[in-house]
């Protein structure tokens, strides 16, 4: 017989690795881009680019953390053993994953625009690198409230 | 067809690091204000250009200069855009220009390597070739109508200036083939600008010269934002009314110039001339897509020809204030 509960749980857990690595697998590769394009006229500056790069990386991590925390909860990882789950708590699960899915989604392309933005701000104007990696790291604002809600709900709902 | 604009992000980081060797417009108000040519010469140097490599000696070596560093401009835009042949269209007029040569230098029997222009879509050899043995089934389809026409002109009729005019019809309309199948609306928005500023320019030429409606009509490209027929009947009629007409265009900034200055071909030539002010705001804020490098090319090409009257100004003493009049900060703003 079909654990509906753990379909959905572990279904949850695909899909916060998913969206925020997918998207932060774009972002990382978009930025290169421009930072290829930087260096290709002066290397001096891959200290500077390369900050820009990692930050949109991010949410993939965040994506990966909150499936750790839930895959370790139902009992698939950390060897406590497989937990009985009801299709309705699978479903709890599922939806404690999608803030991160799908904000860590979106918010890596948003961030990775901008990152892409701050490296040709460094290309024309080296010394305004802080103003550039601070408009990018805003928008990680949004990725990690999403982490906390999914964390805390994952946490909450393992107790239930 | 159209990229992604983050196809470009590459292109446009390369661009944005390349900028900053471009002349501002304080480092241009110095160089008008330069007390000498050598001291113009040496203001260049010191913003790296490779005047120690090309020295500047004869207004020849100033043309050679240009060539040099308009070649350097596209090589950039060659090595980064994702597809270099949706930029073809601002530098596809080259083509036509070096076939001009080529066919003057069948009739003239000068090397037509003296005259061609560069960087150019097909290559010189290729075009010389095709002349030469009027063999013009070896031309790329753009060019080859045009050449068969303007060979005939040129053979049969004996008509240097019906040649010209086919070829520059030709360039202009392939020009503005290019840019609307290329699908980039800041090129197919300069391309029409570049087509209708030609027109205007038939159009009163023509006009003062007493040319007919059908030669006038002959000349010019298929813009689409002029009616030739209207425009050709305007100009005929006098530059208030060519103003009127142009008013109720998108060419607008044209009626202006020529009202301001009453007909002064430098005002319409500085129209013609300039930049976009929205494609100049488009690239300077935006980290992808083609605006920047499309102004990047505009601006570095305008630069070099502010620079090349600068310095031809300053070797035959022109005054600063005539200087100043003729030259346009077309670099814009950076």
């Amino acid at each position: 017989m079909v654990n509906w509960g753990l379909v959905f749980a572990v279904f949850g857990a695909a899909l916060a690795v998913a969206l925020p690595g997918w998207g932060s697998a774009r972002s990382v590769g978009m930025v290169g881009e421009s930072a290829a394009g930087v260096l290709s006229e002066d290397p001096s500056k891959f200290g500077k680019v390369l900050i820009m790069q990692i930050l949109p990386g991010t949410q993939g991590l965040y994506g990966f953390l909150s499936a750790f925390m839930l895959l370790v909860q139902i009992g698939l990882l950390g060897g406590k053993g497989l937990q009985e789950l009801s299709p309705e708590k699978g479903l709890l699960f599922l939806a404690a994953c999608l803030p991160i899915a799908i904000v860590g989604y979106f918010s890596s392309i948003a961030q990775g625009r901008a990152a892409a933005a701050g490296v040709a701000l460094i290309a024309k104007q080296p010394d305004q690198s802080g103003k550039a990696v601070t408009m990018a790291a805003l928008v990680e604002t949004y990725a990690v409230l999403a982490l906390l809600v999914s964390l805390l709900a994952i946490t909450s709902i393992a107790k239930i | 067809m159209a990229l992604p604009d983050t196809e470009y992000a590459y292109a446009v980081a390369r661009v944005r690091a390349n900028e900053h060797s471009l002349l501002s417009a304080a480092e241009l108000d110095a160089l008008i204000a330069a007390p000498s040519y050598d001291a113009a010469v040496q203001q260049l140097r010191g913003k790296g250009w490779a005047l120690h490599t090309t020295p500047v000696t004869a207004a020849d070596d100033i043309f050679a200069l240009w060539e040099e560093m308009d070649v350097a401009v596209w090589r950039l835009l060659e090595e980064s855009a994702p597809d270099i042949k949706l930029f073809y269209p601002l530098i596809a007029a080259n083509d036509f220009f070096n076939l001009k040569a080529a066919l003057k230098a069948v009739f003239s029997g000068l090397e037509p390597e003296s005259y061609c222009r560069t960087p150019s879509v097909t290559p010189l050899e290729l075009i010389a070739e095709a002349a030469a043995q009027k063999r013009f089934e070896l031309l790329p389809t753009h060019l080859r109508e045009a050449a068969e026409a303007a060979y005939d002109a040129l053979a049969r009729v004996g008509s240097g200036q019906l040649a010209e005019i086919i070829i520059d019809r030709a360039a202009l309309n392939n020009t503005l083939q290019l840019a609307r199948e290329g699908q980039i609306p800041q090129l197919v928005q300069w391309a029409e600008q570049l087509a209708a500023a030609a027109n205007i320019k038939i159009a009163l030429r023509c006009a003062q010269t007493g040319k007919s409606l059908d030669f006038t009509l002959r000349a010019m490209g298929q813009g689409s934002w002029l009616d030739n027929k209207q425009l050709t009947a305007a100009a005929l009629e006098g530059h208030k009314a060519l103003a009127d007409y142009l008013r109720t265009t998108p060419c607008a900034a044209a009626a202006e110039a020529l009202s301001l200055a009453q007909g002064s071909r430098a005002a319409l030539e500085r129209w013609s001339d300039s930049i976009s002010p929205l494609l100049l705001a488009q690239a300077q804020s935006t980290a992808f897509g083609p605006a920047p490098l499309i102004a990047y090319y505009l601006r570095g090409r305008a630069e070099l020809k502010t620079v090349r009257i600068i310095l031809l100004a300053k070797r035959v003493g022109v005054s600063e204030a005539a200087l100043r009049t003729r030259c346009v900060q077309r670099a814009g703003g950076q």
